[in-house]
C-alpha cells in the first residue's frame, strides 16, 4: 500500500513534443483514482510515466514517499493491467499468474498458494491449465488482473483495461474490478477515454486535455462545479450544451429568447452580480431541459426540433436554439448530424414532440453553467 | 463435382502438372535408377539388382564419413550462422529504427554467388599465403603463417570450409530473426519488466518462446540448405584433402560424373533425399508445431 504523488511532472520527447505539462497531484492510499480525457491528452503516457515504462522529462515522482523518477519497473513495487492484457501466449494461465512471483523468487509451495487463491478469487480455477488462447475475452481479462493481484503490489495501474471487451461484459468487468479495488484496498489508478468508467469507477478523477490537468475531484464534484468548459463538456451523456448568452441585471439574453435567473445563481456565483450586458457562456446539461408543455417552469425558450431519439425511458431530442453554438474543445466529440449544430435535451418519454416541431423547452435555470468566454473558466 | 470443385481443380491444374513434370518425375526415374546397375555412359544397358545398391551405400565406409562430415560442417554452420544472426537481430532490434543502414550493409552478402564467396575465403585461408594466418600472426597468436593449415589439414578442413558458409548466411538468420523480433508485441516485453524480469529473464521467458517459429524455419531453411552444400566447398577444396572434405552431395556427385555409376549414385541421392524430408519433417513437429499449439 502506498500513496502517490506527483509534483510537475513533464514529459518532453525527443522532436520537442510537449506531451505532459507540470502535472502535479497526490492520490492518497488505497484511493481509485481514474485518468480520463479525449484521445492523445497523455493521460497513457501519465500512467506509463508512474509505471516506469516512459522516462520523466522533469518534476518529481513519488510511490510510497520514496522518489522513483530513475527507478526501474521492477523496483517500483507495481503491477499493471494493459489494454492488450499482455499475457504470455506460450504459458499457461497458472504460469501466467505466477511470473511475477516466480521473478520475485518466492519458493514452489508459496507461489501455488498464491495462484490457486488469486484464480479462486477471480473465477479462473477450472482455466489454470489452459493457454490464453483458448479464452474468453473476459477470462483473458480476469488472467491480467490475476497477474496483477498475486504479487500484492503497493499499486495496480490500469491502462484502458476494458476496452477490448464488449459493452455488456464490460459493465459486468466494471463492477467486479471496483469492488476487488475495494477488497484489496490497493491504490489504483485507472485510464479511460470513458467517461462513464471513470464516474462510475473512480473515488476521484483527473480530467486531462492535451497534456495539462484540467480538474482532479470526486465524480459528483465534476459533474456540478467543473472548473472550465471542457471538463464541464467533457462529464456527462449526453455533452452539456454551449452558447454565447448575454446577461444584464437578472436576465438571460439567449438568442431570442430571453428568462430571468433565479437569484440562488447569484449567491452561488457572486461574480454575477451586478452584470451589464455582459457577454458570457451558458451552458445547460440535457437532463436541465424538459418538454414545457408537461414540466412548466418559469425559464422556458423556443427550439426548433431536428430529430427525436426515442430510447424507451426518455427521449433524445436534438434541438436548433437560435444562439451562436460553443465547441467544448473535445477532439473526440461526434460531430452533429448536418452543418447545424444542435443542443440536445432529455425529455420524458410521454413528450409528444415530434421532428420539425417548434417546441417549448423548459430550463432549469437554476441548474445553469456559466463560463467566461475568453478564458473558457467557470464563473463563480 | 460441384463446379466450385471444377473450378479449383482447374486451377491448380497448372501446378500440379508442373510439379508432376519437374519434380515428381525426376524422383521417380532417381528412385527407378536405383534398382539398377547402370552406367552413366551407356544408360540404356541396365541390370536389375533390386535393393543392392543401397546395401552398398549403407555399408561403404567412405559413404558413413561423407554423411559423418556433412553432419559436421552443417552442425558447425548453422550454430555459429544461428549465433551471429540471432545475436546481429538482438543488436538491430535494440537500436530499432537507426538499424536501417546497419542492416543493409549486414545483408550485402547475400547477394554474393556462393562460387564468388568460396573462391574469396579460399584466398584468405591457403596454406601460407592466405591473409588470415599473417593476421594472426600479426596479433601474435601464431609464430608462422605456415603453423594453422586451414585448408590442408585433414581434421580441421571440414570446419574451416565452412566460415564461407557462415560468412555468406548469418545475414540471412539476421533479417529473419530482426523480422521475428519486431513482430513480437511490445506490451509483452513491458509486462516482464513490470513483472520484475530483467534483461535475460525477459529474453529467456518472452523473446525467445516467442521467436519459436523463426527459430524453427531457420533450422529447417538453413539446416537443409547447409546439408546439401556442394559449391562452396567444391571451390576451395574439391573435396579433399584425401576425401577429408567430402560431403555428402559431393560423394554423390564423384561417384555419378567421376565413376559413371549412375545407380549406387541414384540409391544414395535417394537416401539423401528421405533424411532431408525427416529431418525438415522432424523439426516442423518439435518446433514450429508446439509453437502454434
Amino acid at each position: 500500500m502506498a500513496e502517490i504523488s506527483l509534483n510537475k511532472i513533464n514529459k518532453i520527447y525527443g522532436d520537442n513534443f510537449h506531451a505532459i505539462h507540470d502535472l502535479t497531484f497526490d492520490i492518497k492510499d488505497g484511493e481509485f483514482m481514474v485518468f480520463v480525457g479525449p484521445s492523445g491528452c497523455g493521460k497513457s503516457t501519465a500512467l506509463r510515466m508512474i509505471a516506469g515504462l516512459e522516462s520523466i522529462s522533469s518534476g518529481e515522482l513519488r510511490i510510497g514517499g520514496r522518489i522513483v523518477n530513475d527507478v526501474d519497473p521492477k523496483d517500483r513495487d507495481i503491477a499493471m493491467v494493459f489494454q492488450s492484457y499482455a499475457l504470455y501466449p506460450h504459458k499457461t494461465v497458472r504460469e501466467n499468474i505466477a511470473f511475477p512471483l516466480l521473478m520475485a523468487g518466492l519458493d514452489k509451495a508459496e507461489i501455488a498458494a498464491r495462484v490457486e487463491a488469486a484464480a479462486r478469487t477471480l473465477e479462473l480455477t477450472p482455466h489454470l491449465d489452459r493457454k490464453p488462447a483458448h479464452l474468453s475475452g473476459g477470462q483473458r481479462q480476469r488472467v491480467a488482473m490475476g497477474r496483477a493481484i498475486v504479487r500484492q503490489p503497493a499499486a495496480f495501474l490500469m491502462d484502458e483495461p476494458l476496452s477490448n471487451l464488449d459493452a455488456k461484459l464490460r459493465v459486468q468487468m466494471r463492477a467486479e474490478i471496483a469492488s476487488l479495488q475495494r477488497n484489496l484496498k490497493v491504490t489504483t489508478i485507472y485510464v479511460t477515454h470513458d467517461q462513464v468508467e471513470a464516474m462510475t469507477m473512480g473515488d476521484r478523477v483527473a480530467v486531462l486535455k492535451g497534456g495539462v490537468l484540467q480538474q482532479v475531484d470526486t465524480p459528483q464534484n465534476l459533474y456540478s462545479r467543473p472548473v472550465n468548459m471542457f471538463v464541464a463538456a467533457f462529464i456527462g451523456s449526453p455533452s452539456m450544451n454551449l452558447y454565447e448568452a448575454t446577461l444584464d441585471g437578472t436576465e438571460l439574453k439567449l438568442g431570442s429568447n430571453t428568462f430571468n435567473i433565479p437569484a440562488s445563481v447569484f449567491a452561488q456565483r457572486p461574480s454575477l452580480n451586478g452584470a451589464i450586458r455582459r457577454h458570457l457562456v451558458v451552458g445547460i446539461r440535457p437532463e436541465h431541459m424538459n418538454d414545457a408543455t408537461l414540466h412548466p417552469a418559469s425559464a422556458e425558450i423556443k427550439a426548433h426540433v431536428k430529430l427525436v431519439e426515442a430510447l424507451g425511458s426518455e427521449a433524445m431530442v436534438h434541438l436548433v436554439i437560435d444562439a451562436p453554438w460553443i465547441d467544448a474543445g473535445d477532439p473526440d466529440a461526434a460531430s452533429d448530424i448536418g452543418h447545424e449544430r444542435t443542443a440536445v435535451a432529455r425529455f420524458s418519454p410521454k413528450s409528444s414532440v415530434r421532428a420539425d416541431d417548434n417546441a417549448r423547452v423548459a430550463i432549469a435555470a437554476e441548474e445553469l453553467h456559466f463560463f467566461d468566454p475568453q478564458t473558457r473558466k467557470s464563473l463563480w | 463435382m460441384s463446379s466450385e470443385n471444377r473450378f479449383v481443380l482447374g486451377m491448380l491444374m497448372p501446378a500440379a502438372l508442373f510439379l508432376g513434370l519437374l519434380v515428381a518425375y525426376p524422383i521417380c526415374l532417381l528412385i527407378y535408377n536405383s534398382l539398377f546397375a547402370v552406367k552413366t555412359i551407356a544408360p540404356d544397358v541396365r541390370e536389375w539388382v533390386g535393393l543392392a545398391n543401397y546395401v552398398n551405400a549403407l555399408t561403404s565406409p567412405r559413404i558413413a564419413e561423407s554423411a559423418a562430415r556433412t553432419i559436421k560442417y552443417s552442425v558447425f554452420a548453422l550454430a555459429f550462422e544461428f549465433l551471429f544472426g540471432f545475436c546481429a537481430a538482438l543488436l538491430f532490434n535494440a537500436i530499432a529504427d537507426k538499424s536501417r543502414l546497419h542492416r543493409t550493409v549486414f545483408a550485402l552478402p547475400l547477394m554474393v554467388p556462393p562460387i564468388v564467396a568460396g573462391l574469396l575465403w579460399r584466398f584468405l585461408l591457403i596454406g601460407n599465403i592466405g591473409i588470415l594466418n599473417y593476421g594472426l600472426v600479426a596479433i601474435g597468436l601464431i609464430r608462422d603463417p605456415g603453423d594453422i593449415q586451414w585448408l590442408s589439414d585433414q581434421d580441421l578442413v571440414i570446419y574451416s570450409v565452412a566460415f564461407a558458409d557462415i560468412w555468406l548466411t548469418t545475414s540471412f538468420v539476421a533479417l529473419v530473426s530482426y523480422a521475428g523480433l519486431t513482430n513480437i508485441p511490445k506490451d509483452l516485453i513491458e509486462a516482464a519488466r513490470i513483472d520484475g524480469a530483467n534483461a535475460l529473464r525477459r529474453f529467456w521467458h518472452v523473446t525467445l518462446p516467442m521467436m519459436r517459429p523463426v527459430i524453427a524455419v531457420v533450422v529447417i531453411v538453413r539446416g537443409v540448405d547447409a546439408a546439401k552444400t556442394f559449391d562452396l566447398i567444391w571451390i576451395q577444396t574439391q573435396g579433399g584433402p584425401a576425401h577429408s572434405s567430402e560431403v555428402f552431395s559431393m560423394n554423390i556427385y564423384q561417384r555419378m560424373v567421376r565413376y559413371g555409376d549412375l545407380g549406387s549414385a541414384s540409391a544414395s541421392a535417394t537416401l539423401f533425399l528421405f533424411v532431408m524430408i525427416l529431418l525438415a519433417a522432424l523439426a516442423y513437429w518439435k518446433i514450429w508445431r508446439s509453437a502454434h499449439d
